[in-house]
C-alpha cells in the first residue's frame, strides 16, 4: 500500500483543515496517509515514505515578500534526504502567494530530487482541481 | 509590578510548560496558542478539568495532575479561576506564570497579581505569548505595534 505523510505548519487552522483534506482524499483513494503537524511529526520518519506532503501558511505581506514562517523552515532543516519519494507542497494565503512556492522549495534544496505539485486554497478546502492535481501526483485514482 | 523583556523572555526560554484553560474548540485563543506553541515544539500540556483529550492529546484535570512537572504555567482562565491556578502552582513549585491578557483582562485581575506576588511566582502579566513570538501573523504585530504606541509595552529590565 502507498504511504503519505503530510506535515503541517497552520497558525489559524486554515492550512490544518487543508492538510486533513489532503489527508481525506488520499486516504479515498486507498493510500495510508499520517496528518502531522510540525511539532509532533519526528523529521527523521519521513524517510522511506512514498509521498511526502509539506504545508505552511503564507506569511508576508499579503502581496509581497511571502515565506513560510520559522517553525516550518526549522522542521525542513532536519529533514532527511526524500529522493525517491513523490514531494509536494501546500499553502493557504489571503491575496496572492507569490513567492511562497519559490521561498519553500530553497527550503528543501537538497533534498528532493522532485518538487512537482503545488496546492494552495484560501479557505483550507481542496478544490476539484487541487484533487486532480494529487491523483496525478500520487498515482492514484 | 510591572511585567519586564526579560521576565517574557525567560518564560519563553523555558521548555515544559502547562497551558490552563485550553478549549477544546479550535476557533478559540485558547486552543490556537495552545497549538502554536506545540508546532514551535514547546512540550506543552493541556489543562482542563472538562476533559482527558483535547486532539488526541492528554488533558490534565489540574496543574497538579501533571507528570512529570512543568516548568511554567501559562494561565487562560478567567480571573476567578486563575486565583486557584495560581494555588496549585505554588503547590507543585513551578515558578514561573503568564497571566494571559486578553480582552476583558483574561487571567489578569489585582486579585490574581496579588495571590501571584503573594506565592513569590515570577509573573507575566496582562500579555498575550502571541506578541513576543516571532513571525506571528500581522494581527499579533499589529497588537504589538499598539502596545508600543499606548507605551504598555514591556521594558527591558
Amino acid at each position: 500500500m502507498t504511504t503519505a505523510t503530510i506535515v503541517h505548519r497552520s497558525a489559524k487552522g486554515t492550512t490544518r483543515r487543508l492538510a486533513e483534506a489532503i489527508g481525506a482524499h488520499l486516504e479515498s483513494r486507498g493510500v495510508e496517509v499520517s496528518v502531522q503537524s510540525v511539532g509532533d511529526c519526528d523529521p527523521a520518519s519521513l524517510a522511506g515514505v512514498d509521498v511526502v506532503l509539506l504545508g505552511c501558511w503564507t506569511s508576508g505581506l499579503f502581496l509581497v515578500g511571502q515565506h513560510p514562517d520559522g517553525p516550518w523552515t526549522a522542521f525542513v532543516r532536519d529533514v532527511p534526504s526524500l529522493d525517491g519519494a513523490r514531494v509536494g507542497l501546500f499553502t493557504t494565503y489571503k491575496l496572492a502567494t507569490g513567492s511562497m512556492f519559490g521561498r519553500m522549495r530553497a527550503a528543501l534544496a537538497g533534498k528532493a530530487d522532485r518538487i512537482d505539485l503545488e496546492l494552495k486554497s484560501r479557505d483550507g478546502r481542496l478544490s476539484d482541481a487541487g484533487r486532480r492535481a494529487l491523483d496525478r501526483r500520487v498515482g492514484v485514482g | 509590578m510591572a511585567t519586564t523583556l526579560k521576565q517574557i523572555d525567560d518564560f519563553l526560554a523555558l521548555k515544559r510548560i502547562a497551558a490552563v484553560g485550553v478549549s477544546r474548540d479550535p476557533k478559540q485563543i485558547s486552543h490556537t496558542l495552545w497549538q502554536e506553541l506545540r508546532q514551535r515544539r514547546y512540550d506543552v500540556v493541556a489543562v482542563n478539568p472538562a476533559t482527558t483529550e483535547i486532539d488526541g492529546k492528554p488533558c490534565y484535570a489540574s496543574v497538579r495532575d501533571v507528570d512529570p512537572p512543568v516548568d511554567g504555567v501559562l494561565i487562560m482562565t478567567t480571573a476567578a479561576v486563575a486565583e486557584q491556578v495560581l494555588e496549585d502552582c505554588a503547590a507543585v513549585g513551578v515558578h514561573h506564570v503568564w497571566l494571559y491578557g486578553g480582552l476583558g483582562g483574561g487571567a489578569t485581575s489585582p486579585a490574581t497579581i496579588a495571590a501571584a506576588e503573594r506565592h513569590g511566582l515570577d509573573t507575566v502579566a496582562g500579555l498575550c505569548p502571541y506578541m513576543f513570538l516571532p513571525e506571528t501573523p500581522a494581527f499579533h504585530s499589529i497588537h504589538r505595534f499598539g502596545k508600543k504606541l499606548t507605551r504598555s509595552y514591556p521594558k527591558a529590565g
